[in-house]
């Protein structure tokens, strides 16, 4: 009898123990509600801006407790499909352009919640690029509310370039020459440090060749437009300015360390090497160039807020006036500054406000800074035709067909024509 | 009587006594076990509210028809192989090395295995920094001062070169596991067994055979199965260094996470569930029977 107890007992405490240890998510407790809110700042200083943001919104709004979850970028693919498939995705969350296509194309994205924060900030608030960016394929809604982005170009080391009798490239042509005159391989010095590895970043550069040859991945009709002479030139042409790059697959380390110590006068890259130029080098000494050819053609991207689908009244209002609240300007711009200079305003007001104006690496790039913020305009992606924003390029990307295809061409021994067609066969696979 | 009485609650209270480890192991292992083999029927959507569709073994047809599948699966084989024996063999190796006493040898301890409690990350940036082409050190050391090389060879870009080095990498990573497992079998073996051994004529390996392998054969047993479980299912060593071996754990995160194909995910599962059974199973007959005898 008293072991019958006893196991009833065992039984209680695991099972109290059991819910105990279950998380607490997005319920309401006596008239407030908590709200999950997923971001990507794991680093301690950025931790503390977010957490002091939270702690300012739940002064201001004592119903409502928001309950942040930190989830390493690199992770993040992993956590939001196990969570949406366990109905438990957070209230709020923090995404890149291609978890928002994913999540739009299963229906995850509460689109319409999304244009009601979009038209009570006011959509010229914003500048265009950052907008176009998380339209959704329709254009009639948002895949998210822009919190910041970031934009890849050509950084150049101007006392370098002049060294050798150069000004800043100012096309395709120029870019080849002056990568030509600094590649000297025997003693490791290379033109331009490039992305060649098989990962994102690779099709991130290669699509600012390819769009400024006004060659995009799909056409208006959302069909696979790979395997065009413009397309291929792009290739042959990254193929070519790959001679004067470092050896191997080269991806975000290898580029920023080339550039930062030397070894390449050029490097393509995005804003984030401002913080690194800002810490080791002299900012008034870095150039940023677009490629040209048939047109400027800048890849950038935005990260945005999201509300998903599913959620209960009180839950949705509670995330628009968080997001609402994080997009106010002061709070725009104290996310921004989180990482001054690679993290480029996708807000006007941000760019105006005396904070960032005053910030000191903001400063010590002068007017740099603002053609920086004024590229956010010129914005193309792979997928953005005639301001429709195909969702399928999510899959496209996620499928790496065009970082595979760059490397074989780059790195590996494949033809243009070997290259184009294996990525055709591979993303007709994907798409099917 | 009276012994058969204090038998039977003994019995009892140890099933009391199990049952929240049975029900946690239930819900954490079992559950999740079921519901992927259920799931591994289906075509399912990352939105739950979407029904999923009855596609019966497709997943499974789809999976074992596909070439690249036995292209992963005979590159993870050969990986585990090659992983389990070297790194247990090295950490037997290094483990009778230390079985003995001289000076410093808990720092010598504590060093060897910094590489096994180190993060992951922080050990493939230093390898990649090793092998980067521009200013590694082992080209450095190779290109120039030993002039074995003109130019740095691309390591991780051909499939062959990095195949050895995630190889190399696991070994080296994950030799402290075996090392420290085979130190304390060897310290529990009694000085007289050697010296009866040494005075029957025995040689180094003749030694070796009788007495330290019978002895340590449980530990490598265990050794040998939690290695081969955990190799066969690697996917971050692999997948943060090189991009070129492409291993199972690397196909089953691309098919889940990269192509949301998340039935064919679970039936990929499911199948290297039953591979990784099979091959535990045969490992414990072979050790077990090589134990015996």
């Amino acid at each position: 009898m008293k072991l019958k107890r006893f196991g009833i007992m065992a039984f209680i405490v695991l099972s109290a123990t059991l819910i105990g240890c279950s998380s607490e998510t997005s319920q309401s407790k006596g008239g407030e509600v908590t709200i999950e809110f997923m971001h990507t700042s794991v680093e301690q200083e950025r931790l503390k801006v977010v957490n002091g943001l939270i702690e300012e919104f739940e002064k201001v709004n004592p119903d409502i407790n928001i309950d942040p979850v930190v989830v390493e970028e690199g992770s993040l693919s992993t956590k939001i499909i196990t969570l949406a498939q366990a109905s438990e995705l957070p209230e709020v969350i923090e995404v890149g352009q291609q978890h928002a296509k994913m999540l739009d194309k299963n229906a995850l994205v509460d689109t319409e919640a999304l244009k009601s924060v979009i038209s009570d900030i006011g959509k010229d608030e914003y500048f265009d690029g950052a907008l176009k960016l998380v339209r959704t394929e329709d254009g009639e809604g948002f895949r998210g509310i822009p919190m910041s982005g970031w934009v890849q170009g050509i950084w150049y080391n101007k006392e370098m370039l002049a060294s050798k009798g150069f000004d800043e490239p100012q096309n395709w042509e120029e870019l080849l020459e002056v990568a030509k005159a600094f590649t000297d391989k025997a003693n490791q010095k290379y033109g331009i440090a490039m992305p060649t590895v098989e990962a994102g970043m690779s099709e991130q550069a290669f699509s600012q060749f390819a769009l400024s040859n006004k060659a995009n991945i799909l056409n208006a009709n959302g069909e696979i437009t790979l395997n065009t002479p413009e397309m291929k030139e792009a290739l042959e042409y990254y193929k070519k300015l790959s001679q004067y790059t470092m050896p191997g697959s080269n991806g975000v380390t290898e580029v920023r360390d080339a550039f930062m110590n030397g070894t390449a006068p050029m490097a393509i890259y995005s804003t984030y090497i401002l913080p690194a130029v800002y810490a080791q080098g002299d900012p008034s000494n870095l150039g940023f160039a677009i490629p040209k050819k048939e047109q400027e053609a800048v890849f950038g991207t935005v990260s945005s807020l999201t509300i998903p689908t599913g959620l209960k009244e009180q839950q949705k209002e509670a995330a628009q006036k968080f997001v609402k609240f994080l997009s106010k300007t002061e709070n725009a711009t104290e996310w921004i500054l989180m990482a001054p200079g690679g993290a480029q305003p996708v807000h006007k007001s941000v760019v105006a406000s005396e904070a960032y104006q005053s910030n000191k690496v903001i400063n010590a790039f002068g007017d740099l800074s603002t053609e920086i913020a004024e590229s956010f305009n010129e914005i193309q992606v792979f997928g953005l035709v005639e301001n429709k924003n195909f969702v399928k390029m999510g899959q496209i990307s996620s499928s790496n067909a065009i970082p595979i295809m760059v490397n074989r061409v780059t790195v590996g021994d494949a033809s243009v024509e070997e290259g184009i067609n294996a990525a055709q066969e591979q993303l007709e696979k994907v798409l099917e | 009587m009276f012994k058969v009485k204090r038998e039977t609650s003994d019995g009892k209270l140890a099933l009391i006594l199990l049952l929240p480890s049975t029900l946690l192991i239930l819900l954490l292992i079992g559950y999740p076990m079921l519901s992927n083999f259920y799931i591994s029927f289906f075509e399912q959507p990352i939105n739950p509210e979407f029904p999923a569709e009855f596609v019966g073994f497709e997943n499974y047809i789809e999976t074992l028809t596909n070439i690249d599948f036995y292209k992963s699966l005979g590159i993870t084989l050969l990986y585990t192989l090659l992983v389990v024996v070297g790194s247990t063999a090295l950490g037997l190796y290094v483990a009778i090395m230390f079985n003995r006493p001289f000076r410093f040898r808990k720092v010598a301890r504590s060093l060897i295995i910094l590489s096994y409690v180190t993060p992951s990350i922080s050990l493939i940036f230093v390898w990649k920094y090793m092998f980067n082409s521009g200013y590694g050190i082992i080209n450095y050391i190779g290109r120039d001062i030993l002039h074995l090389f003109d130019r740095a060879p691309l390591w991780f870009d051909n499939p062959t070169s990095a195949f050895i080095l995630v190889v190399l990498f696991a070994i080296w990573r994950y030799f402290p596991y075996a090392f420290i497992a085979f130190l304390a079998i060897l310290q529990t073996i009694s000085p007289t067994l050697y010296e009866a051994a040494e005075m029957d004529g025995a040689n180094i390996w003749q030694k070796f055979k009788a007495v330290t392998l019978p002895a340590i054969m449980p530990v490598m047993l265990t050794v040998i199965t939690l290695r081969t479980i955990w190799m066969f299912y690697m996917f971050e060593d692999v997948y943060l260094l090189t991009n070129k071996v492409n291993v199972l754990g690397v196909y089953l995160y691309e098919t889940a996470f990269a192509f949301n194909d998340l039935g064919k995910a679970s039936a990929i599962s499911v199948i290297l569930f039953l591979v990784i059974s099979t091959l535990i199973i045969a490992i414990r007959k072979k050790v077990n029977l090589n134990a015996s005898s």
